[in-house]
């Protein structure tokens, strides 16, 4: 426990939000002097979260396995605290969202229309999100939960593609659907807990069987809704493909893990019976989901959606890894979703460059950059390919250790789910490397001589190297994040399972 | 038994000073030209409402109930007293810049009829005697429907005063023969004589029970609830924006004060309250969510909006009859909502305000279409009233929500909330729609709004209701606070 920086949580939170305060105050017209201030403070955002890393590794956890935990008075009449900590899990999203953050950023450094309310909200997004990552209070978990929502609802409708204002209310509409059925969970436990709010303390709460499935289906509507899960996913192929560049990179690269995150946090604490007794038609869906993700993703010609689906695909690996209830496995899981978030990001600022440089959105456009851009936009295609490797699972970079993992600890216990996840990865494989070749080595259908594209700047690559360097990094040394993971993931699988009055079906290592 | 006047003068000097400002307002057009009589008018009526609330703020500080002869102050009603006077000030000191693009509005009298209906809302919070209750209401409901059509040339606007006018007869006709009934029952037309040891006969009781049902309705009638909802949306429509906002949240308070009043004193008496606040409750959500979606004028918006709000209150009255005995806590998250309420639902119809004149003031909808690109800071105002009535974190809608919910769930309404959570999601339909047109979409080049209108005192006065409605909602502990010891 550290006792000298009791603040770094807040300071974390406060930074973000703080600075959308400040530009709020600035002229309009400053466009310069806006993004600056944004990228600043996204960047000592990332100081801070750096620090909390250090000191993460050299300070010892609380009692229950929370590390820079604050707890100060905050509503005590409806018995909420605003307490906030991290583990291993929370610690490795808020590393993820603090490194996509300024990259997002810099990446959008050329956003002309209405410049400082799109930083604004921006940072007021990334503050929300870290947010969620350290409540360790349920009433205070909602309402940065529910504070996420909103900028993301604008930034879809005033900064997205054409049909940008039905797919922000249907995101909005389905979204808040989910969280509407999480507050009546909220409500109903608040009762059931004679008036504490707080997580570790619901988690020792004892409920009957049916109390648990009750709240878990209430709890897990919000979650498996934003990840999103195969039948409820609708709403994301719309908003992936309609939302702005830097949308498209939040919404699929953090705010989807925000959906895993609330999962772990409260989903398998608070309510294990209920994830014993349904975590396997859980992991089915999941894995038909990576099949129909997959399935679809191919027949797509609009790249945005072909990522959307794909990106549907690839969470429902994470899924079926998380409820698999093997801690190995769960471990691959959390590698793998940070590994989603890092590649996701990579692809949507890698589509986001192409459509911004030759205007391609689709197979079958013919505009005048299209065909051979392998050979024009060359450093484009370097990269996006590393993002491609990743998300097929290339050895070398994080997404194959992710898959390894998660499949191969997966496959002992549910052997034809694995066997139907892998083939996924197979598919994956199709789907993304008919993207990358119909994309850049495509000849030009009706152009004798195509106008060569311009490639990356330097301030496009200054965003897209950044994650590809992590990819491979992760690919290569991916252990301290494995560990971190692992040490908060193994005691909650073992807590899962000690729930259980069977015996398991293969002991646990 | 003479009455105590000098007690009276102490404790309920807010309602003398009230009174002594209409009457002074009254006789001001003898002495000055109409044109001086309308400031002066203001600075009386916002000097008269300001040094009144101010008063009763002090009384608050104090724990013990008051009574004088038949006028009784609990803390309860004094928080009510407070959201009122709180409401027709900021109503006042906004006019100012609402009467720049509404000059036929510009009269004396509207600062008296504005601090008539105030005294006669204050007086129905101040006593539990029937008659003094009836007597409040109606100058109350007079001072509405004289100020609603004020408007000299506006077709609309006469017509929502008329059909105010009528309806609001027979909804005071409701309230009046409830307490005839009242006194068939007791022999007295104070609700202080239900209480204690009093004893009914069978006849008696039967009696008791149908003046209740008769009180309820005109009440249900006055706050706009299921079944008798239909006539806010043309009255909300037809009235000026600025009164319109002034009406919305003041009656709201009010009567769901006096209502909650009642039920004290009923409820042991009267069984099964809970079902039947519960079925209204019920059937004003559902039917004051699906009648908003498809409308396309914003007050009609906003008229279906209160409606909800309105249900939504009558939960915690509904929960706190669901038991043995009449459950006291209900006060406080219902005071609690009405204090949300009035803010959010007075900034947003001051925002409105200050974005109408004279010929646009119906208000369609496609008249906020792109607000964000050419009036910023009263778009983000109006979201974010918007946002709070839609009962998103991190406003104060949010919390007012959870603290019914919460209480209604302990006393075993899952039901209700459940309805109520998903008639919260139908509501975010029409409320982003509403938002998403200010921000998503371009401006009508066909529209023009008026430019005189953002006043500073206006402009204060939003800012202050906008900061309130985040404070509400992020650091509610000690609003929270004020509401629970006012049971």
């Amino acid at each position: 426990m550290t006792d000298s920086d009791p603040y770094l949580l807040t300071l974390l939170m406060a930074i973000p939000l703080g600075g959308a305060a400040l530009l709020a105050l600035l002229p309009r017209h400053q466009g310069k002097l806006v993004r600056a201030l944004a990228l600043v403070m996204s960047v000592m955002t990332l100081v801070v979260a750096l620090r909390v890393l250090y000191l993460f590794n050299v300070t010892a956890p609380d009692d229950h396995g929370f590390y820079f935990v604050e707890l100060r008075s905050w509503i005590p009449i409806l018995g909420s605290f605003y307490h906030l900590g991290i583990d291993g899990t929370s610690l490795s999203l808020i590393l993820l969202t603090v490194f996509l953050f300024p990259l997002t950023i810099a990446s959008s450094w050329k956003e002309g229309y209405r410049t400082k309310e799109f930083f604004i909200l921006l940072l007021v997004l990334e503050g929300a999100t870290i947010g969620v990552l350290v409540s360790l209070d349920l009433l205070l978990f909602y309402l940065f939960w529910e504070l996420v929502l909103i900028p993301a609802f604008f930034l879809v409708g005033t900064w997205g593609g054409k049909h940008r204002r039905r797919a922000a209310i249907k995101f909005f509409i389905f979204t808040a659907t989910g969280s509407l059925l999480f507050l009546l969970g909220i409500l109903v436990i608040a009762q059931l807990s004679n008036g504490t709010m707080d997580i570790i303390a619901l988690a020792r709460s004892s409920l009957s069987l049916s109390q648990e499935r009750w709240l878990f289906v209430l709890f897990a509507a919000a979650f498996l809704i934003k990840v999103p899960i195969f039948l409820l996913h609708t709403w994301s192929p719309d908003t992936y493909a309609q939302a702005p560049t830097a949308g498209s990179i939040l919404l699929a690269g953090v705010l989807s893990k925000l959906g895993i995150y609330g999962l772990i946090r409260l989903c398998f604490p608070l309510f294990g019976h209920a994830i014993l007794d349904w975590h396997i038609p859980i992991m089915i869906i999941a894995t038909v989901g990576i099949l129909y993700g997959s399935l679809v993703a191919w027949a797509q010609v609009k790249i945005k959606r072909l990522l959307a689906y794909a990106s549907l695909a690839h969470m429902g690996t994470v899924l079926l890894g998380l409820f698999s209830l093997d801690p190995t496995a769960m471990a691959g899981a959390g590698f793998y979703m940070l590994n989603h978030g890092l590649t996701t990001a990579a692809l949507f600022m890698g589509v986001g460059f192409l459509e911004r440089n030759t205007g391609l959105t689709t197979f079958h456009a013919h505009t005048s950059h299209s065909g051979n851009l392998a050979r024009t936009m060359p450093v484009l295609a370097v990269l996006f390919f590393v993002a491609t490797a990743s998300t097929i699972g290339l050895p070398g970079t994080s997404g194959f250790i992710g898959e390894l993992i998660t499949l191969t600890a997966t496959f002992p216990h549910y052997h034809w789910l694995a066997i139907a996840a892998a083939l996924g990865i197979v598919l994956s494989a199709v789907y993304m490397l008919s993207l990358y070749q119909r994309i850049f080595f495509a000849a030009s259908a009706n152009i004798a001589q195509p106008e060569p594209s311009p490639d990356l700047g330097w301030r496009e690559i200054a965003s897209l190297l950044p994650i590809t360097i992590a990819i491979v990094l992760l690919g290569l040394r991916p252990n301290p994040v494995l560990k971190m993971l692992d040490e908060s993931l193994r005691p909650l699988a073992a807590h899962v399972h000690s729930l259980s009055s069977l015996s398991v079906r293969n002991p646990v290592p | 038994m003479t009455f105590p006047w000098q007690d009276s003068l102490y404790w309920f000097s807010p309602l003398w000073i009230l009174a002594g400002a209409v009457l002074m307002m009254l006789s001001l057009s003898t002495f000055i030209s109409r044109d001086r009589a309308v400031t002066v008018s203001r600075w009386i009526a916002s000097l008269a409402l300001a040094v009144a609330f101010l008063k009763y703020l002090h009384h608050w500080q104090f724990n013990a109930d008051i009574a004088v002869a038949h006028l009784a102050l609990a803390r309860t009603t004094l928080f009510a007293s407070l959201l009122v006077l709180f409401s027709s000030l900021c109503v006042s000191l906004s006019s100012t810049a609402f009467l720049r693009t509404h000059p036929s509005l510009k009269k004396p009298e509207l600062y008296m009829l504005l601090v008539l209906g105030t005294l006669g809302l204050l007086m129905m919070l101040s006593s539990g005697h029937l008659l003094f209750v009836f007597l409040g209401l109606e100058m109350a409901s007079l001072s509405f429907y004289i100020s609603i059509g004020m408007r000299t040339e506006d077709r609309l606007a006469h017509e929502a005063s008329l059909k105010y006018y009528l309806l609001g007869a027979l909804g005071s006709a409701f309230f009046l023969y409830g307490i005839a009934y009242f006194y068939a029952a007791t022999s007295s037309l104070s609700l202080v004589s239900l209480e204690g040891g009093a004893s009914l006969s069978v006849t008696g009781l039967r009696y008791l029970q149908v003046s209740f049902v008769l009180l309820a309705a005109g009440m249900v009638f006055k706050a706009a609830l299921f079944p008798f909802y239909f006539w806010t949306l043309d009255v909300y429509q037809g009235a000026p924006t600025l009164l319109t906002g002034w009406m919305s949240t003041v009656v709201k308070a009010t009567i769901l004060t006096v209502l909650l009043m009642s039920v004290r004193k009923f409820s042991q008496w009267i069984g099964n309250l809970d079902l039947l606040f519960s079925g209204i409750a019920a059937a004003s959500l559902i039917l004051g969510g699906l009648l908003a979606v498809g409308q396309s004028y914003v007050k009609r918006l906003l008229a279906c909006s209160s409606i909800s709000h309105a249900a939504t209150a009558l939960i915690a009255i509904a929960a706190g009859c669901h038991g043995a005995s009449w459950d006291n806590a209900a006060t406080g998250p219902m005071l609690y909502y009405l204090l949300t309420y009035t803010v959010m639902t007075l900034g947003a119809f001051l925002v409105l305000g200050l974005l109408t004149s004279e010929r646009s003031d119906d208000l369609p909808l496609s008249y906020l279409r792109g607000l964000a690109k050419k009036r910023p800071q009263l778009a983000f105002y109006l979201s974010l009233f918007t946002l709070s009535l839609a009962g998103l974190p991190p406003t104060a809608g949010f919390f007012a929500k959870y603290t019914v919910f919460i209480y209604a769930i302990e006393k075993g309404l899952t039901w209700l909330v459940a309805l109520a959570l998903a008639t919260t999601l139908i509501g975010l339909y029409y409320y982003l729609k509403l938002i998403a047109l200010m921000y998503f979409e371009d401006p009508d080049t066909t529209v023009t709004y008026p430019t005189n209108t953002e006043t500073t005192l206006a402009m204060f006065i939003i800012a202050f209701l906008g900061i309130a409605t985040l404070a509400l909602g992020i650091m509610p502990q000690q609003y929270l606070h004020w509401a629970l010891s006012s049971q």
